[in-house]
């Protein structure tokens, strides 16, 4: 536990075990890039989740190579050259699998909070 | 070049001193540190506090360096070219020596030093599975010039301390500096010298036949190299190899102990021994770490050009 109760930002930890649910979650809706996917993590948990914002390129090519997303590059809106991800299936996969194990977590800590 | 281009340069100057990237990746933070610069740029703030607060929130650039190459490096991180060069340099005489007895070498010993060259251009090359395959044989190597040093004296230094020299620019300094793969991969080598030197102890029948006196090496010696090409490729199968090699190089510390040697004293036997048996623990701890960082069940030719 934390040794001050006042309300901070998710701790580290946290944020770090939920990246690759959460990447591949938003990469679910569509082929995307490092900083889109950056700003939608934001919008998503209302600013609580801080990356560490570099720290997102290892992670997508980690997935990338345990073959659950792949790479390629196009040019963006500025004209400059991006690389762009999207989901393989066996990125599906893994993201059903992710989402069983933070269902079964969310329901325990649920009712383990409802008989505190 | 503006002053967005000339912190962007020093961004990318800080996290490829301290790992080199992928001009593809590089590229990736670029873009990235560049659009958030405009976006704090459109929502007011002035330039010199985007940029800071841009930097800031990317993160610490050696971090997100470190990071990248233990994934894009499977192995662990590229070594610097004065490093790789030098390991280079220093197993020149090595395999000079072995050059100059080409014509009285064993086939086995023939391969081995085939295997050296193959090695010596991989690390030229600095490709990241070089590293642990030496790091893993000249660590066996140089321990056991150190122990033969303590039975015979008269024993050429020099070969211990271009050894011992290798070592320092193999071994891994930093926290991080090699990945789970990799030191298994330097385990499984660490255990196919163990077995190797085994195979060297035979005995003499009355009739002139020349008989192992350790027959398990055989299988750990094959187990092993099966073991270190599915720890390249990062295979689950290299784990099983590795625990068969670990399981027969113990069965041949057994079969050595009933030896007595007609060279050597009790502490050269003891040695003998403890070598083999650091083999044995070698493979099995190199099982766990494969079996652990193996990619998938067969592996994976992608970490080869790596």
């Amino acid at each position: 536990m934390p040794r001050s109760v006042r309300q901070e930002r998710i701790a580290k930890d946290l944020v770090a075990a939920s990246a690759t649910a959460l990447v591949l979650a938003i990469l679910q809706k569509g082929p995307s890039y490092g900083y889109a996917i950056i700003q939608e993590v934001r919008e998503l948990s209302g600013g609580e989740l801080a990356w560490s914002e570099g720290m997102l390129y290892p992670v997508l090519h980690r997935l990338e190579d345990h073959g659950f997303v792949e790479s390629y590059e196009e040019r963006g809106d500025t004209g400059r050259k991006r690389r762009y991800y999207r989901l393989r299936p066996d990125g599906r996969k893994a993201l059903a699998e992710e989402r069983r194990q933070w269902e079964a977590v969310h329901a325990a800590l649920t009712k383990a909070w409802r008989t505190a | 070049m503006t002053e967005i281009d000339q912190a962007i340069a020093r961004y990318r100057n800080e996290v490829l001193a301290e790992a080199e990237l992928a001009r593809a990746d590089i590229a990736e933070l670029e873009d990235h540190l560049r659009v958030l610069i405009d976006d704090l740029r459109a929502s007011g703030l002035p330039t010199a506090q985007a940029i800071a607060e841009a930097a800031h929130r990317l993160g610490d650039p050696r971090s997100i360096a470190r990071e990248h190459a233990r994934v894009r490096t499977p192995f662990g991180a590229k070594l610097s070219r004065m490093r790789a060069w030098s390991v280079v340099a220093l197993m020149l005489p090595l395999l000079a020596s072995g050059f100059a007895n080409v014509f009285f070498m064993s086939p086995r010993n023939l391969i081995e030093l085939g295997f050296g060259v193959v090695l010596a251009l991989a690390m030229a090359a600095r490709l990241t599975w070089a590293r642990p395959i030496l790091l893993g044989g000249f660590a066996f190597w140089t321990a056991w010039y150190v122990v033969s040093i303590i039975s015979y004296p008269g024993l050429n230094p020099a070969w211990l301390v271009i050894h011992a020299g290798l070592l320092a620019f193999l071994v891994p300094w930093r926290r991080g500096e090699i990945t789970a793969a990799g030191a298994a991969l330097a385990l499984q080598v660490g255990a196919f010298g163990a077995a190797t030197f085994a195979l060297g102890f035979y005995v003499t029948t009355r009739d002139g036949a020349w008989n192992l006196v350790a027959p398990a090496a055989q299988v750990a010696f094959g187990a092993a190299v099966i073991a270190a090409a599915g720890g390249v490729l990062r295979a689950r199968w290299s784990a099983l190899a590795s625990a068969v090699s670990a399981l027969t190089l113990g069965v041949a510390v057994v079969q050595l102990t009933h030896l007595r040697f007609r060279v050597g004293d009790e502490l050269f036997h003891l040695e003998v021994l403890a070598t083999v048996a650091t083999g044995a623990i070698a493979a099995a701890a190199g099982a766990v770490l494969a079996w652990r960082s193996a990619r998938s069940r067969l592996g994976t030719l992608r970490a080869i050009a790596a």
